[in-house]
């Protein structure tokens, strides 16, 4: 039985006459990483704040391995590691000096301290700006330096808000690097953000919000195929299959909505994965000289509009 | 966790030690110092061809140490408090707080590491003028007890004054005040040495918690301080004590009040300063303190001699610094909108007595709730003294009407003050201080310029006074002169009362009927 990480039980915050977050009841298990999608307003920073210490709750638990966060904030401090949406560093200390502050905070000392400081200099890549003054970072570098101080004490729980915020695509795919790591070595991560398709390679899980609540949660893959039964596929096959290509797409029966451009052929497929592989089979069989054949990258996307869209219809019909 | 593997020290020294220009700061000061002493020295040498004593050595080192203690209480106190009342402000500013927040480490770790880290700096100079002066103070014939006295004055100031920074900037949001709260202490800490500096006034033991006093009595020659110090001494209720120790136990007072309070604001990021009856509890603690160092001078046989009309003074004093920290406790407890927001919806409800009894104690609650039992209180306290200490020399009547008064002001300057929060949303310890300075400094200062009582009928100053009018009319027992002394003196301040009680009562009542329901962001999870 996988174990649950943390677990939300009636979790409520008002904000004077607005309810950030309505009566939220969710179980995360543990090791995954748990996508918060959702548009600006609709209470990822409040829950992940909150499941940080840093905001109580107006009713409510949270509890993190079955303990409730409120009972010992200091001692789950020491099992969270936390990257806030927007933050600064401390000018006054150099990035050695600012981890150094973090790592005695979380009681390190010594020997250890120094090799789990260099350690993470190394995992985000700040080994020439080591002995430098924060001041002079870059935003990409204050991202990944705010990365390294979240996961210098090898937290169970990574709490992410908008990780990858302005930063370039080789940031973003080394943070990423990043975090697959930091879940290999077995924490839970759970990463807020409003650019899904960076979200949608990289979650195990994902939990979609919309005012306050949970419209869906669960297995990336279940999310998605609850919201958009039919999987949108797409294939890319060498030059001069792709008429091979399209006849097989055409006669097979689980396959509907066939687009057609210079490079990819595009889909909408409906079964399982076990499907897909025979499909596969058949485009070999049939001549077809397949480059790549994969969910498209915007599944996740066109769930979310899917469920907005539809909440949307609800709420003003 | 030992000293330094405290993070917030380890940033301060390191952040302060060989940055930001500190020793350009230090050799600054060293040089100041070294140029002082060369003045002092010039202007004793001048002296000393006058008059043989003191010596010159005697001369210049008691001057030079005088100035470097002057230093050290300044950095100790003052630059202590200012530095501190930025300190998580300025985190807020920078972006930086939710680290400080997340900090693994226990609330009093933070408190200590935050008072410690920031005040790297200042505690090198306290410990570099320290020093010096102390030598100084030695060579120019100061004993040693004096100056160690002295020293442990600062640090427990220093400790005091920190906690009271940091507190006051955990409550600030990101509005910085700091340098309004200097202001206030300052002008308090002279205001009270300035004004109250004789041998008529029963406080005199309380007055060395202005820095600049606790400095000029450590060092003045015993046979100069003021007469019912030298012969009587200080105490403590019945027990003799250096007078040292008031100004000492004052400190220490309000270094655990408000290290508590600090304590607090950085375990649970939304809690207020402290709980309710946290905060009666510190009244009825400093209040005991207070008339502990004065109790001694009220005996009938004691060697201070003071007579009848004096007790009245007594208990004229006892009201107004009742009053004043039942004020200052209103403010502090006084709601911010989200708190009185979130009480009007789930507040208890139930039996009337129930629900009036734990909504006196809810942060939510109108402060003019809790406001009535701390009145109560008041009166019961002053009936009691007057019967027990005084035999019943204020009439009952007056005493009565006294506290009728009270009730009025404490109640009108809180609704005043809530209503301001309603209206402005700003929290409630910023309008605190800004009233402490529109209502009390203000007028205050004005009618002290233009020599005249006038606006100070509008303050609690001018409520003392006309207390005071009220004593001396009440203690002839003709309670309907007291009534009408009173009403008269204080007509204005009333009126304006009544005004602001009815605009917070407005604006209560409007809310109440806005506030439910929540506005329900519920959606359509299907």
């Amino acid at each position: 039985m996988v174990k649950t990480i943390i677990e939300l039980r009636r979790l409520r915050k008002e904000y004077f006459n607005v309810v950030a977050l309505a009566d939220v009841d969710l179980s995360i298990p543990a090791g995954e990483i748990y996508g918060l999608i959702g548009p600006n307003g609709a209470g990822k920073t409040t829950l992940l704040r909150m499941l940080a210490t840093t905001l109580e709750p107006t009713a409510g638990r949270v509890l993190l391995e079955g303990k409730d966060l409120w009972d010992d904030p200091p001692g789950v401090r020491s099992v969270i590691g936390f990257m806030p949406d927007f933050f600064q560093v401390y000018r006054d200390l150099t990035v050695r000096e600012f981890l150094t502050f973090f790592a005695l905070a979380h009681g390190l000392r010594g020997a250890k301290l120094a090799h789990r400081v260099t350690d993470v200099i190394g995992l985000i890549g700040l080994e020439e700006k080591a002995d430098e003054l924060c001041k002079g970072l870059s935003r990409g570098m204050v991202q990944r330096l705010g990365l390294g101080r979240a996961v210098l004490h090898n937290p169970r729980l990574l709490l992410l808000d908008e990780p990858a915020s302005g930063l370039d695509p080789l940031a973003r795919a080394r943070l990423f690097a990043v975090l697959q790591r930091v879940r290999a070595e077995g924490a839970t991560i759970i990463i807020s953000s409003h650019i899904l398709a960076e979200l949608s390679g990289l979650c195990t899980s994902v939990g979609i919000m919309h005012q306050g609540v949970f419209l869906e949660s669960g297995p990336t893959e279940e999310v998605i195929r609850r919201l958009l039964p039919r999987r949108k596929l797409q294939l890319r096959v060498l030059e001069g299959s792709q008429t091979p290509a399209a006849n097989v797409l055409e006669k097979h029966e689980n396959v509907s909505m066939i687009q057609t451009d210079t490079t990819w052929l595009r889909f909408e497929f409906d079964g399982t994965d076990e499907t897909v592989s025979e499909l596969l089979d058949q485009l070999i069989a049939a001549g077809v000289r397949v480059v790549l054949l994969q969910e498209s990258a915007s599944s996740l996307h066109e769930a979310y509009i899917s469920i907005a869209e539809r909440n949307h219809h609800a709420v003003h019909a | 966790m030992p000293f330094m593997h405290n993070p917030l020290m380890y940033r301060g020294v390191r952040s302060s030690y060989g940055r930001n220009g500190f020793w350009g700061w230090m050799i600054g000061l060293g040089l100041l110092l070294l140029f002082i002493l060369f003045c002092i020295h010039v202007n004793a040498v001048t002296e000393t061809e006058y008059s043989g004593e003191p010596s010159l050595a005697e001369r210049t080192g008691y001057r030079f140490g005088w100035f470097c203690f002057a230093v050290e209480m300044f950095a100790a106190i003052v630059v202590t408090l200012w530095v501190m009342s930025d300190s998580v402000v300025q985190e807020r500013k920078q972006n930086t707080y939710e680290f400080l927040e997340t900090l693994p480490l226990r609330p009093s770790g933070k408190a200590i590491g935050l008072l410690v880290g920031r005040c790297v700096g200042i505690l090198t100079v306290t410990a570099v003028t320290g020093v010096v002066g102390t030598i100084s103070a030695l060579i120019g014939g100061v004993e040693l007890e004096r100056i160690l006295w002295l020293h442990v004055i600062a640090l427990c100031g220093f400790t005091a004054s920190g906690f009271l920074g940091l507190s006051a900037s955990i409550g600030l949001g990101r509005v910085s005040l700091g340098g309004l709260i200097v202001v206030v202490f300052l002008v308090f800490s002279l205001g009270i040495s300035g004004a109250l500096m004789g041998d008529k006034t029963v406080i005199l033991p309380l007055l060395p918690v202005a820095p600049l006093a606790s400095l000029s009595w450590s060092l003045l020659p015993v046979n100069e301080l003021p007469a019912m110090i030298r012969d009587h001494g200080a105490h403590f209720y019945s027990i003799s004590i250096p007078w040292q120790a008031a100004p000492v136990i004052l400190y220490l007072f309000f270094a655990a009040v408000f290290f508590l309070a600090a304590r607090r604001g950085l375990t649970r990021p939304e809690a207020p300063r402290s709980p309710r009856w946290h905060g009666l509890i510190v009244l009825a603690m400093f209040h005991a303190l207070l008339i502990g160092f004065i109790a001694d001078f009220l005996n009938d046989g004691g060697e201070s001699g003071w007579q009848g009309s004096d007790r009245v003074d007594f208990c004229l004093l006892y009201l107004a610094g009742f009053g004043g920290m039942i004020l200052i406790w209103m403010i502090l407890h006084s709601p911010s909108l989200d708190n009185l927001v979130h009480w009007l919806r789930y507040r208890p409800r139930g039996p009337m007595g129930s629900t009036l009894v734990r909504g006196l104690f809810d942060k939510g609650s109108p402060a003019w709730l809790a406001g009535l039992i701390l009145w109560a209180i008041t009166a019961a306290v002053v009936l009691t003294v007057n019967h027990h200490y005084f035999h019943g020399v204020v009439s009952a009547g007056a005493l009565l009407a006294v506290a009728g008064v009270w009730l009025l002001f404490l109640l009108g300057y809180t609704s005043l003050f809530q209503a301001g929060v309603l209206t402005s949303r700003k929290s409630g310890s910023l309008l605190g201080i800004v009233f402490l300075v529109v209502a009390i400094l203000a007028p205050s200062l004005l009618a002290a310029v233009s020599s005249s009582a006038g606006p100070l009928y509008v303050t609690p100053v001018g409520m003392v006074e006309d207390i005071g009018y009220l004593f001396r009319d009440a203690s002839s027992a003709n309670t309907r002169d007291a009534w009408n002394s009173l009403l008269y003196n204080a007509f204005g301040g009333l009126a304006i009362l009544l005004v602001g009680q009815a605009w917070s009562f407005m604006q209560l009542t409007s809310l109440t009927r806005q506030v439910p329901p929540v506005r329900q962001r519920q959606v359509d999870a299907g």
